[in-house]
């Protein structure tokens, strides 16, 4: 069970370097400019700690950016108060539900898990920052890509890669992109 | 006959008394029932015109201090009245909070009620500020995490340094608006907590 999870993670790896090379086959518009929008219908908090706005809601929490829309029951979202930069949002739920639309085409990608991070990983311009969803507890990732189920996955949206998956793991990956 | 002319005189001089005085009778009757019609017909005149407050004030500015000598608030209003020993109704009210010395926090509305009570916990007195129409909570730190709160009634705890409202709140802030359905602040802390309803935005993001 473990050399075949381990095998999954490995093809995984395999398939980011192919993808890697034509990711301009698959350029996502990375929605800089786009607001994030949330609502929840039970209480919330906004407090400050160090440098960051940490906003925290709860009971049936909607988060929205552009085409990503993310459902739980929990929810935190930081960002940086000097320069009003979004640094992390974190949601929870039974189970949190994702969905975006893939790059400019009206492929969708959606996945379900206990919890949900959404990170920012800085490229060598703040243009081609690229943000990993990480889904962690009974994950279910569909993509145009890939139809898989793990204990934890780490998805590139914008790219349409599992960069990284943790087993034990069960499910299909596209060998090579047209 | 002139014992009799004079009799007749005499006669008539009495009938004449006689009428003059029950005309005037009936003229008195006749102003009674309209003076208790007048006083029935208002009836709430006389409350109206009793004195309800004990003192008022044009262009007041109180500071308040904690037994440590520390400014917690100082307040200003345009008219302030003190409608009992322990109700004082402000117009225009705009107060400063302080911490540490130092202005933190401000509030203004169109008016505003301060009530003063016996707090047998804390064993002293207590002074909350109910503030009402337009209400405006800003924060003075004059840094990009500075928020502002809009609402229509917010209640100031001048001991805990705390507001509050069981209505729509909406705070806005550098990239960042959310609206709910009641807040409680701690204002020393710089917390803020929704009750329900929420709903917001944050702009420009780098994501």
């Amino acid at each position: 069970m473990q050399t075949q999870a381990f095998s999954l993670v490995a093809l995984s790896f395999y398939l980011f370097q192919i993808s890697w090379t034509s990711t301009h086959l698959y350029a996502a518009e990375i929605s800089i400019n786009d607001k994030v929008i949330w609502s929840a219908n039970g209480k919330s908090s906004m407090k400050i700690i160090g440098d960051s706005r940490i906003i925290e809601m709860e009971d049936n929490v909607e988060i929205s950016q552009g085409t990503m829309k993310v459902k739980g029951d929990f929810a935190v979202i930081e960002y940086l108060v000097s320069t009003g930069e979004l640094q992390k949002i974190l949601v929870e739920g039974q189970p949190v539900h994702y969905q975006q639309r893939i790059g400019l085409s009206n492929d969708l990608a959606s996945g379900t898990s206990a919890s949900l991070s959404i990170d920012k990983e800085t490229g060598d311009t703040s243009t081609n920052a690229i943000s990993l969803i990480t889904l962690v507890g009974n994950a279910t990732l569909q993509s145009p890509s890939a139809n898989m189920q793990c204990a934890a996955i780490i998805y590139a949206a914008e790219l349409d890669l599992i960069r990284e998956a943790e087993g034990p793991c069960k499910g299909e990956l596209e060998s090579s992109k047209e | 006959m002139i014992q009799i002319s004079k009799k007749i005189t005499k006669y008539v001089k009495s009938e004449i008394l006689i009428i003059g005085m029950l005309i005037m009778i009936a003229l008195g009757l006749k102003q009674i029932p309209t003076q208790k019609s007048y006083n029935n017909k208002n009836p709430g005149e006389h409350q109206n015109r009793v004195i309800s407050f004990q003192s008022q004030a044009e262009g007041i500015q109180s500071t308040f201090y904690d037994s440590s000598g520390n400014i917690i608030y100082r307040i200003n209003a345009t008219k302030q009245t003190q409608l009992s020993n322990s109700k004082i109704a402000m117009t225009l009210p705009k107060i400063m909070i302080y911490n540490c010395g130092i202005q933190t926090w401000r509030i203004t509305s169109q008016k505003a009620s301060l009530e003063k009570s016996e707090s047998l916990l804390a064993n002293k007195s207590i002074a909350g500020i109910q503030f009402s129409s337009g209400v405006i909570l800003e924060e003075l730190s004059g840094m990009t995490t500075a928020l502002t709160v809009t609402t229509e009634e917010l209640y100031f705890d001048s001991i805990q340094k705390t507001v509050s409202t069981k209505l729509e709140a909406s705070v806005a802030g550098y990239q960042i608006n959310h609206t709910a359905k009641g807040l409680f602040a701690d204002l020393e802390n710089n917390n803020l907590e929704f009750l329900s309803k929420n709903r917001g935005a944050h702009a420009n993001s780098s994501f």
